[in-house]
C-alpha cells in the first residue's frame, strides 16, 4: 500500500514539476496599414495577395516596434518575450533580427538581446510562418525591468527583410 | 537573572530534544517511507526551482556541447545501426562505420533501449542520467542517516553538498562524469552496509557499483584505492576500539573482489584502445595530461580560476573553510573511519589533479570525480557536530541547523543563477546549432540516405552539426586550410556539403557550387557535390 501511495505521489510531483507555469501579461499584434510609415521602413503591397507588408532593406534600419511598461508587481519575475508572424527574406544567411531591449526606471538600458530571423526561414524568397521566444535574465542579477521594447531590425548587410504582421507576447513565470 | 537564563536555556533544550525525537531514525516502516518521501519531495522541488525540469528536453547545447554530442551520438548509433554493445559508434569518423573505443557505454545503451521503446528523443538520455544521479544522492542520504540517525540533519548534509552548479548542470546531461560519481556513492553506501552487516551481497554490490563507476569514468577507480588504504590502516589497528578489534573480519575477501573489479576495468580500457586502433577512429577514453612547464601552468591557473564559483558558491566555500578549521581543532572527536576516507580521498584527488592538470583549464566537469572528498568531509563534520551536541547541548545542534539552512538557501540561489546562464549558448560561446535541429527530416524527404556522408562548414565542434542532422561525415572548422577542405570534399564518400556562411566559404575555398544548391534551411545552404 505504501509503495503504491509513494509511487502515485512521486508521479504527481514529477508531472507538476515538469510543467511550465507562466501567464501572458501583454499581447500586441502589429499589422501594416497605409498609415504605417515610421522608422525608415518601407510599406509595400504583396504582388501575389493584396496584403501590405513592412520591408527593411538598408543596414541599421528599424521596423515594427512596440513597447511595454512593466507593472511594479511583475518587475521581479522571470519573463519571456514570444514573437510570431510571417516573414520573408532574399538572403539565405540573413542578418535580420527581432530586438528585445529592456530599460530600468531611470531609463538606463539593461539588456539588448535578439532573435535571429535566419533560423526562421526554411526557404528563400517565400513567406515563412515563424514563432520564437527569448528569456529575459531573471531579477536576481539586480535588474528590474521597467520598459521592454520589441522591434524589427536589420543590423548589417544588404537584404530584403519583409514582415507581414508581428505578434508580440510577454509572459511571466508564475 | 542568571537563574532565569539557565531556566530558559533548559526549557529550550528540552523542547529541542523532544522535537529532535521526531526526526530521529527508528525502525517504524511508516517513518522510513515518510523519510524517503520527504527526501524525494525536497530533491524534486530543488530540481524544479533550479530549472532542471525546464531544460530536460533541450538537445545537447551550451558549454561542452561538442563532448555532449559525441557521447549522445553513441546512443543514436546504437539505435540506428546496431545494438551490439561492444561496437559503439561515433558520428564523425574516418574508417569502418564509426566504430571506436570509448568508456563503458552503459548509459548510452540504456538511452538506445529507451529510443527503441519510446522513439528517439534526447530527453531520455538526460532523464536516465538524472535518475542515476538522483539515486546516487539517495544512497548518500541513506548513508548519512546511518551515521546521523536524524532525517533533518541527513537532508541538510545532502543539501549542503549537492549545491554545486557543475554537478547540477551535468546531472541531467550527456557526459558520463555525473553518473560515474553517482555509482561511486552507491558503492560507498554498500561498503558501509557491508561493514555493519558483514554480508557478502553488500560487498558484491560495492564491487559492482565501484567497477561500474570506474568503467564509465576511469578516475572513479579511486574508491578502490581508498578501500585498499583503509584495509592497510585496519591491519595497522588504526580503527581498533573497545567494541571491536578491527574494522573488517575478512580483509582478503574485500581485497580479492576489489582487485577483480579493477581487473575488469583494465580489461575494458584495453579493449577500448584495441578497438580504436583496429578501426582507426579516435578513442574517447580519458588520458592523463600533465603540465610540465611554468608557462602552461600559469595559463592553466588563469583559466581554472574562472571555474572556482562553478564548483561551489562563495557561501559553501566559507562554510567548508569554517568546517575544516573546526574539524582540525577537534580532530580526536571525529569519526576515524569517515575522516580517514576523506583524507585518503583528498590525497587521491591531489594525484588526480597532478595527472590531469591540463584538462582543468577548459573542463569544468573534471571536478566531479573529486566531489566524494566534499561529501565525506561534510558527513564527517556533521557527524562530529551531532555527537558533540547530543553530549553537551541540543542548542548547538539547533544553531548549526539554522546556519546550514541559510547557507544552503543562498547556495541554491547561486545554483539557479548559474544554471540559467549555462543554458545560454551566447555566454559560453559554444555556437548555435538550432538550425540543424529539424534539417534531418528535410534531407530524408529529398531522398538522402543516412549512409551518405556530409561535410559541414563551418562547425568548430567535433560533430555537433552531424549529430543533429543524424548523418555521418566530417565537420569543417573555421580555421581549416584550403588543402584540408579539398581533401574532405574530394573524399569518395562525401556527397553533400552544408554551408552556414557561403561568402566566407567561397573565399577560403573558391568554387562554383552555386548551381548545385538543393536546399535552403534556416540560414544554411545545402549543396550536392559534383563528383
Amino acid at each position: 500500500m505504501f509503495k503504491k501511495i509513494f509511487f502515485i505521489v512521486c508521479l504527481i510531483i514529477s508531472t507538476y514539476g515538469c510543467g511550465k507555469k507562466y501567464k501572458t501579461i501583454f499581447t500586441e499584434t502589429l499589422v501594416v496599414d497605409n498609415k504605417y510609415k515610421q522608422h525608415e521602413d518601407t510599406v509595400l503591397i504583396d504582388s501575389i495577395r493584396p496584403v501590405l507588408f513592412s520591408r527593411l532593406y538598408r543596414p541599421n534600419s528599424f521596423g515594427m516596434r512596440t513597447a511595454y511598461q512593466v507593472p511594479t508587481e511583475s518587475q521581479e519575475k522571470k519573463m519571456y518575450v514570444v514573437v510570431s508572424g510571417r516573414s520573408r527574406n532574399n538572403y539565405a544567411h540573413s542578418n535580420a533580427v527581432i530586438v528585445v531591449v529592456t530599460h530600468n526606471a531611470k531609463n538606463e538600458q539593461l539588456s539588448w538581446d535578439f532573435i535571429r530571423m535566419k533560423y526562421q526561414y526554411t526557404e528563400v524568397n517565400y513567406w515563412c510562418n515563424f514563432k520564437d521566444s527569448l528569456k529575459l535574465p531573471p531579477n536576481f542579477y539586480g535588474k528590474e525591468y521597467n520598459l521592454i521594447t520589441v522591434m524589427a531590425h536589420l543590423p548589417e548587410g544588404v537584404e530584403k527583410f519583409d514582415l507581414e504582421g508581428l505578434k508580440v507576447e510577454i509572459k511571466e513565470d508564475l | 537573572m542568571l537563574k532565569n537564563l539557565q531556566h530558559i536555556t533548559g526549557l529550550l533544550e528540552s523542547k529541542i530534544r523532544s522535537s529532535q525525537q521526531v526526526f530521529n531514525g527508528n525502525n517504524n516502516k511508516l517513518y522510513k517511507v515518510l523519510s524517503v518521501l520527504i527526501f524525494f519531495l525536497a530533491l524534486s522541488s530543488f530540481y524544479s526551482y533550479v530549472g532542471i525540469y525546464e531544460h530536460i528536453s533541450e538537445r545537447p547545447c551550451s558549454i561542452h556541447s561538442s563532448a555532449q554530442c559525441m557521447r549522445a551520438s553513441v546512443a543514436l548509433n546504437y539505435y540506428n545501426i546496431d545494438m551490439n554493445f561492444f561496437k559503439p559508434r561515433i558520428q564523425r569518423f574516418y574508417n569502418s562505420d564509426g566504430i571506436t573505443g570509448i568508456e563503458f557505454p552503459i548509459v548510452y545503451y540504456a538511452g538506445a533501449i529507451a529510443y527503441k521503446i519510446f522513439g528517439y528523443n534526447d530527453a531520455y538520455l538526460r532523464i536516465i542520467s538524472l535518475l542515476i544521479v538522483t539515486l546516487g544522492i539517495f544512497a548518500f542520504y541513506l548513508l548519512s542517516r546511518q551515521f546521523l540517525r536524524n532525517t533533518l540533519l541527513s537532508l541538510l548534509v545532502v543539501c549542503s553538498v549537492i549545491v554545486s552548479p557543475v554537478l547540477l548542470y551535468y546531472s541531467a546531461n550527456f557526459l558520463p562524469d555525473a553518473p560515474a560519481f553517482a555509482f561511486v556513492l552507491f558503492a560507498w553506501y554498500f561498503f558501509f552496509r557491508y561493514i555493519t552487516s558483514n554480508k557478502a551481497k553488500h560487498l558484491n554490490l560495492f564491487v559492482v557499483f565501484g567497477t561500474l563507476a570506474a568503467l564509465i569514468k576511469v578516475i572513479s577507480v579511486m574508491c578502490f584505492f581508498v578501500v585498499f588504504c583503509i584495509l592497510i590502516l585496519d591491519i595497522l589497528k588504526f580503527f581498533k576500539d573497545e567494541s571491536r578489534g578491527s574494522l573488517f573480519l575478512n580483509k582478503k575477501k574485500i581485497l580479492v573482489r576489489s582487485l577483480l573489479g579493477m581487473f575488469v576495468v583494465i580489461c575494458w580500457y584495453a579493449y577500448a584502445r584495441i578497438m580504436a586502433s583496429i578501426y582507426g577512429n579516435p578513442p574517447t577514453a580519458m588520458e592523463p595530461m600533465m603540465v610540465f612547464d611554468e608557462g602552461t601552468l600559469r595559463t592553466v591557473w588563469k583559466y581554472a580560476q574562472n571555474w572556482i564559483f562553478d564548483y561551489y558558491s562563495s557561501e559553501t566555500y566559507t562554510f567548508l573553510g569554517c568546517a575544516i578549521v573546526l574539524t582540525a581543532f577537534n580532530i580526536k572527536r571525529v569519526n576515524k573511519l569517515l575522516l580517514s576516507i576523506t583524507v585518503i580521498y583528498i590525497l587521491g584527488s591531489v594525484c588526480y589533479v597532478i595527472l590531469f592538470l591540463y584538462q582543468f583549464m577548459h573542463h569544468d566537469y573534471y571536478i566531479i570525480a573529486m566531489l566524494p572528498c566534499v561529501f565525506f568531509f561534510m558527513l564527517t563534520f556533521f557527524d562530529a557536530v551531532n555527537r558533540f551536541s547530543v553530549k553537551k547541548s541540543m542548542l548547538i545542534n539547533m544553531l548549526f541547523i539554522i546556519i546550514i539552512f541559510f547557507n544552503v538557501k543562498e547556495s541554491i540561489e547561486k545554483c539557479r543563477e548559474n544554471y540559467f546562464f549555462r543554458f545560454d549558448a551566447k555566454v559560453y560561446l559554444s555556437g548555435e546549432f538550432r538550425q540543424y535541429y529539424d534539417l534531418g527530416p528535410r534531407l530524408k524527404a529529398l531522398g538522402i540516405r543516412r549512409e551518405d556522408k556530409f561535410a559541414c562548414a563551418f562547425d568548430d565542434s567535433y560533430s555537433n552539426s552531424l549529430y543533429f542532422i543524424n548523418q555521418a561525415g566530417f565537420t569543417i572548422e573555421n580555421d581549416l586550410s584550403t588543402e584540408k577542405i579539398s581533401e574532405i570534399l574530394n573524399a569518395p564518400d562525401v556527397k553533400y556539403l552544408i554551408v552556414s556562411d557561403s561568402a566566407k566559404f567561397n573565399k577560403v575555398y573558391p568554387n562554383n557550387y552555386a548551381k548545385d544548391i538543393i536546399l535552403y534551411h534556416r540560414g544554411l545552404i545545402i549543396y550536392k557535390l559534383p563528383k
